[in-house]
């Protein structure tokens, strides 16, 4: 540890509020409105796209606005779930549940100003965490050896596999692929073509935003072209006089909030899940602690609520693993973790005293983008709800053609943007057999690093594999994994066997 | 095609199982290294098998996947015309340069959707050539010629 949290706060907010740090800030959380709002873009394609215009900036510039893109679009998805019933991103599809039902009752406006309230105050409270809980682990993290953090690793990626909504059998598989996947190109411990087909473009691996793009961007407009109509909204008349939520409303508020807020810190700081878990739950939590649960999908504040404070507070969070350890909850922070490893730094325990501006800045940068996000998000809401009345067929093609040139400019040759075409394909594909690309992207992402970490553990043990269990630490990760896994399987073979006896299961 | 859609883990199980076994062959031939100090071909291996394992699991355990109501039809006219829009931006790129390349590429997808007249695509992709080629090419350096004829 460098400096003492006082002096590390403050270097944080030399770098979050010097001028380059404020302008990254405003750009990332204003085009995180903009994607959050627009239904048809996601987030991880977004930051995907910018991706390569962040290679010349300084890296904690870079992350200040890819940070900022991520949680904007958390507010910005939650406009359009309440009013439109359309949640811009997949973590807030739950605050449609209750939202919508109170916009149709004439209730948006107070719906829109507690949820923006919601979202601040589990931004604020997770960023707490984060300051205050990732140096503690990244103090445990710096005594971690590589079997730790291959143990760690295959934790990470099995829960990953097994907390995302598709069958668990399958998303191990996808993990498998993607860590294949991971391998292709030059061996970096033995200099040897793995995987390659003779294919110079392929020595370097597959271009991360490439795979991205086409396995998660195009499919997301392959569905929408066509189908979306947009354009049949008009800004209801929402005032700052609707906008004030009743005694009721207040006297409901604050419990969701903390609960909420308790669900998505701890969701998020989880290697391998991410906020959209965290609605879901804390959704159930609200509706069950809740003494009228028949008011759930009908309108209940606390239903808006406590998803949205969970899904701010995960975003938050889910930075203390990503940062610390270098392993990432989300494929958005996945998506984090490679931008830190283009810039040449490698995101782990290290990193804390190593680039001290880099994280520290960028914690503070969450509290300024916070507060900007709280100012553009009510009083803007008119152009936010225009915006979304955009017709989805003049936006297709331009996203379309922004996705070519991003990933052309990556390396300035079109073989990424065949890439694109081939992994469009697959990804789309994929979503039609439901198998879903987050688990193989971070399997993608974390491949090379798991792969390091047993070549390394393995030599300590003499190549015995033993060296996973004789350190305490290493084998309760395994031993959960292993848990998790065996759970999944006698899971399966008795839906299995249930299937053979009752005929056709639904999923 | 729906119909054969609808027996997703036969799809997954053996394009997972294709993969795996062809993993395997291939990495045979690279140096595997022993358990101390693994070769290239070490790694892969391993995943390989994992990937056989884990697509036989899901042949024999995963029943037949139905697809849910709520699915969305497989949209191949999307499919395809943003697919090809985006080989044309490919193809077109380098030797034709950024302009005709957007263009067409614009062209190409707004095909996916009905709403959009030959003449708003013509104009939405005349307005993304300029904006793209006065902020890419010439303000952000992108070594992309405009026209290349």
């Amino acid at each position: 540890m460098s400096g003492g949290l006082v002096e590390n706060i403050a270097l944080g907010f030399s770098v979050a509020l010097s001028p380059t740090g404020l302008m990254f800030c405003l750009a990332g959380v204003s085009l995180g409105m903009v994607v959050g709002v627009l239904p048809g873009i996601g987030t991880l394609a977004a930051i995907a796209m910018l991706l390569p215009l962040t290679y010349k900036l300084d890296p904690a510039a870079a992350l200040i606005m890819l940070a900022g893109i991520y949680y904007g679009a958390a507010y910005g998805g939650s406009i359009t779930a309440i009013l439109l019933n359309l949640p811009g991103t997949a973590n807030t599809a739950v605050a449609a549940l209750d939202g919508y039902p109170m916009t149709r009752q004439g209730r948006a406006g107070v719906a829109l100003l507690l949820t923006t309230i919601a979202s601040f105050a589990g931004s604020i409270l997770g960023l707490l965490v984060l300051a205050l809980g990732a140096p503690l682990l990244a103090g445990v993290a710096l005594r971690f050896g590589s079997p730790e953090y291959f143990s760690l690793l295959v934790l990470g990626l099995v829960c990953a596999a097994l907390l995302s909504s598709g069958k668990p059998l399958r998303m191990l598989a996808m993990v498998v692929l993607g860590l294949l996947i991971g391998t292709v190109g030059i061996d970096p411990s033995s200099g040897f073509n793995r995987l390659t087909f003779g294919l110079p473009s392929l020595f370097d691996g597959f271009n991360l935003v490439a795979v991205v793009l086409g396995l998660f961007g195009l499919p997301e407009v392959i569905r929408n072209a066509g189908s979306i109509q947009g354009g049949m909204v008009r800004a209801r008349d929402i005032t700052w006089r609707t906008m004030l939520p009743s005694r009721d409303d207040w006297r409901r508020t604050p419990g969701p909030i903390l609960r909420g807020t308790g669900v998505g810190g701890f969701f998020g700081a989880l290697p391998g899940t991410g906020g959209t878990v965290a609605t879901f739950v804390a959704y159930a939590i609200e509706k069950r602690v809740n003494r009228q649960p028949e008011r759930f999908g009908d309108g209940a504040v606390e239903g808006v609520v406590a998803p949205e404070a969970a899904n701010n507070a995960a975003i938050q969070t889910a930075f203390i693993p990503t940062l610390t350890l270098g392993i990432p909850g989300d494929v958005v922070m996945a998506l984090i973790l490679a931008t830190l490893i283009i810039h040449g730094i490698q995101p782990g325990p290290a990193m804390l005293s190593a680039h001290p501006q880099i994280f520290w800045g960028l914690a503070a940068s969450f509290l300024v983008g916070n507060l900007l996000l709280l100012v553009l998000n009510l009083p803007l809401i008119g152009l936010w709800v225009r915006l979304v009345s955009l017709p989805y067929r003049f936006l297709y093609p331009v996203i379309v053609v922004l996705v070519c040139i991003g990933v052309y400019s990556i390396s300035n040759t079109v073989f990424d943007v065949w890439l694109v075409v081939v992994f469009g394909a697959i990804g789309y594909f994929m979503t039609l057999l439901r198998c879903e690309p987050a688990p193989l992207l971070l399997g993608l992402i974390l491949g090379p690093l798991l792969e390091e970490h047993l070549r390394r553990a393995m030599l300590i043990g003499r190549g015995d594999p033993m060296v996973f269990l004789n350190r305490p630490l290493s084998a309760i990760f395994l031993a959960i994994a292993a848990l998790m896994v065996l759970w999944l399987v006698v899971a399966a073979f008795r839906a299995a066997r249930r299937n053979r006896r009752g005929g056709i299961m639904p999923g | 095609m729906p119909s054969l859609l609808r027996y997703t883990h036969l799809i997954c199980g053996l394009t997972g199982l294709g993969i795996g076994l062809f993993v395997l062959w291939h990495v045979n031939a690279y140096p595997m290294g022993t358990s101390t100090r693994m070769g290239p071909g070490y790694f892969p291996w391993m995943l390989g098998a994992l990937m056989v394992v884990l697509s036989l699991g899901v042949l024999a355990l995963e029943g037949r996947g139905v697809m849910a109501p709520d699915m969305p039809r497989p949209s191949w006219r999307g499919l395809i015309w943003i697919l090809l829009s985006i080989a044309a931006f490919a193809a077109l790129a380098e030797r034709a340069g950024l302009a005709p390349a957007i263009m067409a590429s614009v062209l190409l997808s707004a095909r996916a959707d009905d709403s959009l007249t030959l003449l708003s695509s013509l104009i939405l992709g005349a307005i993304c050539a300029a904006f793209s080629s006065v902020l890419f090419v010439l303000m952000l350096g992108l070594p992309l010629r405009v026209i290349a004829l």
